[in-house]
């Protein structure tokens, strides 16, 4: 009896191993998520309002500045796909050895904080006269720059696992290498083009460093516009507002591209 | 029974967790006990940070107490006003704005203070700051019973000398005539930019009101009418002055808080929106032995004649903290002379502390000595009773006009078309960003 009652005090279950996690998630998730839901509902004297979402919405700036970040980030991650994609496939193909080396390279450039990276990129375009003269472009460059390995990496990470052999039987079956490529390896790696796509897209909308330092501060995104109530506007209420509406059209976003769905399991596997 | 066990030991473990996590984020306090401990809170690279280890030596050397200053820094007085509305216990010492001060006090988020009349702060802060202090009022007192000056200067522009034509940077309204268009930089920062546009929206107003002044009107009569315009928050003005910057913003090369330096260094404006102890910076910067000969540039201020703003930053004991004594001590340490002098080395602005051991570094530093032009500082640095050149007067011979020295001790005639800029009441400062934002959005 004894004997079982110590073994039993050294025993715990698996799910607890969660714990610390579910502390982390409490205090710097949920936690901030309700203040964040509590102070977009509440005007300054705390008391229940809807008027910061009327304020929002009515203002054509906002909405402006709202399709502009959105449009700034689809076309980074477009971009991003079309050049990502190519690298993570040639790289799945290649013998293993070499790859290492390869993807160690690809992934070298986001052992550098990314501040730093901006600032040597925002040198080289000015050097080759882009930057101060295509405010867009820059800033477009700006942030493919930054995010490209967070598209090769998940994309990576999917190829890698897809069976040779599916392509084997294709072509057996008479499929020509572009027809093996369009129905098999890419319909088996839509997980990892989603899950690349959803780590660029919603980062970029609201990555006001690059935009800054790309442009000359002369775009701004939405991501700039939560900074400046919180800062000198000193309205924390507003802050909130936006920063709430942006965190439902980002569930949104994923929930549609289907970004929450079992078999996506290429998300940052390989980092 | 197991179930139970281990549900102990997860909660034990996670109580753990909490401790060390609490052990984590107080691990600024160390071993303090605050008794000894002196919480500082300054702005970013606004202090020669080997003053904090000496006035640790000499407080131990001077009572024998062993004391420790922690020191810690924000970006801008709104993050310091955010974190003291936070935990309003968690500094004894801050340094923030004019506007900034106000607020807080307003908000009764400041200890009142008194400085020690025999003292280093009140034995030689420049009478000229403390006048401007005492000028800003409210529910019966001034900002002088709220905090003491550390450093102080004006608003203008930085300019290329080679290229630029002195005499168009004697008005703000040379930025939206074209002739600069693409080769200045604005600031994105809304209190200083809505200043400018101030200046654009009242030129008529204010070009009157200097002819009235120099016909022989009273200064104190043309300050309060510029004070009055330079802090215009009508409905109808800022929707005015809306149009007049975003005009200016696409006329401008772009906006900065603080490349604006390396830009016009580099050659890539000419024109330099900045505050003075940063124009100071710049032309030191740009006239350097380490950049290539072809490279080196004459850069100069000049402080437009519509008028200007005047800020300041001053030390404040918030209301919570634990160790007021001591910080009064510190402001004390530094405001002495020698502390000073390696500060204002250090940051390259210019002190709200006066003094003859001051004004000697100056003249030395900037050789200033010799000149066609004389200036008189007295307003300054006067009442210390030395004799200088010419009696007990601050004059001082120059040929730099224009150049490190004006931008840190301008004459008595510019400062007298210089104003503060309030703090801007929550109706008001929400207008302004809601403008600001359509500016940034544009």
């Amino acid at each position: 009896m004894t004997a079982e009652k110590r073994k039993s005090f050294f025993t715990f279950s698996r799910k607890q191993l969660c714990i610390p996690y579910a502390l982390f998630l409490v205090l710097f998730v949920i936690f901030p998520l309700a203040l964040i839901v509590y102070y977009a509902f509440t005007a300054k004297d705390g008391s229940f309002t809807f008027a910061n979402f009327v304020w929002f919405f009515s203002t054509p700036a906002y909405i402006k500045v709202l399709f502009r970040s959105i449009l700034i980030g689809l076309l980074t991650t477009v971009i991003c796909l079309i050049i990502g994609y190519p690298v993570a496939y040639v790289l799945s193909l290649i013998k293993s050895h070499r790859r290492t080396i390869l993807l160690l390279l690809f992934i070298m450039p986001m052992w550098i904080n990314f501040v730093l990276r901006a600032m040597a990129m925002k040198e080289l375009l000015n050097l080759v006269g882009i930057f101060g003269e295509y405010d867009y472009l820059s800033v477009i460059i700006g942030m493919v720059y930054d995010y490209l390995p967070f598209t090769i990496l998940p994309i990576y990470s999917v190829l890698i696992k897809i069976d040779k052999s599916y392509g084997e039987a294709a072509a057996d079956l008479g499929a020509g290498k572009f027809k093996v490529f369009t129905s098999v390896t890419l319909p088996l790696s839509v997980a990892g083009i989603v899950s690349g796509a959803t780590m660029v897209f919603l980062p970029s909308m609201t990555c006001y460093v690059i935009s800054d330092t790309f442009s000359n501060r002369n775009i701004t995104i939405i991501g700039k516009m939560i900074e400046q109530w919180f800062g000198s506007g000193s309205n924390w209420n507003y802050g909130s507002t936006i920063a709430l509406i942006l965190l439902v059209i980002m569930f949104l976003g994923t929930l549609f591209t289907g970004g929450f769905s079992k078999e996506d399991t290429g998300r940052g596997s390989a980092l | 029974m197991k179930k139970i066990t281990g549900k102990v030991l997860a909660l034990s473990l996670s109580g753990a967790m909490l401790v060390s996590v609490a052990a984590l984020t107080g691990c600024g306090d160390g071993n303090s006990n605050a008794e000894n401990t002196l919480r500082i809170y300054n702005c970013y690279e606004y202090i020669d940070e080997t003053l904090l280890d000496k006035f640790e030596t000499e407080y131990e050397a001077k009572t024998g107490e062993d004391i420790e200053v922690e020191y810690s820094c924000f970006d801008t007085p709104e993050d310091c006003y955010n974190s003291l509305k936070i935990d309003g216990s968690a500094y004894d010492l801050i340094c923030p704005s004019d506007y900034m001060i106000e607020k807080m006090a307003r908000e009764g988020m400041l200890e009142e203070i008194e400085l020690p009349s025999g003292g280093n702060y009140m034995q030689n802060v420049s009478p000229f700051i403390k006048e401007t202090f005492e000028s800003i009022t409210f529910d019966g007192k001034s900002l002088a019973n709220y905090a003491a000056g550390y450093m102080w200067g004006t608003l203008g522009l930085v300019y290329d000398s080679a290229t630029v034509d002195a005499d168009d940077m004697n008005s703000w309204s040379i930025l939206w005539g074209g002739k600069y268009d693409e080769k200045f930089t604005i600031k994105d920062s809304v209190r200083d930019t809505y200043f400018i546009g101030l200046a654009r929206y009242h030129a008529d107003e204010l070009e009157q009101y200097r002819s009235e002044y120099l016909a022989g009107g009273t200064l104190e009569e043309y300050q309060s009418k510029l004070k009055a315009a330079f802090n215009d928050t009508s409905e109808n003005t800022v929707n005015s002055v809306k149009d007049i910057l975003m005009d200016l913003k696409s006329r401008s090369w772009g906006m900065e808080v603080d490349d604006g330096k390396d830009y016009i260094i580099r050659g890539e404006t000419q024109v330099y929106f900045a505050w003075s102890g940063d124009a100071v910076y710049a032309m030191d910067e740009a006239e350097s032995e380490d950049l290539n000969e072809e490279d080196r540039k004459t850069l100069c201020y000049s402080v437009p004649e519509e008028g200007s703003n005047i800020w300041f930053d001053g030390w404040c004991v918030p209301k919570g903290a634990v160790n007021k004594d001591l910080a009064l001590e510190f402001i004390d340490f530094l405001s002495r002379p020698d502390n000073v002098i390696a500060n204002m080395e250090y940051i390259g602005y210019c002190s709200c502390i006066a003094g003859d051991e001051i004004f000697e570094w100056v003249v030395e530093n900037y050789g200033v000595e010799g000149g066609e032009y004389s200036v008189d500082l007295g307003y300054f640095f006067g009442d210390h009773g030395i004799d200088w050149i010419g009696g007990d007067e601050y004059t001082v011979t120059t040929d730099t006009v224009g150049r490190q020295f004006s931008a840190l001790y301008p004459e008595k005639s510019v400062l007298d078309r210089c104003v503060v800029m309030n703090y801007f009441p929550d109706a008001d400062n929400e207008r302004i960003n809601n403008m600001w934002s359509e500016i940034k959005i544009g």
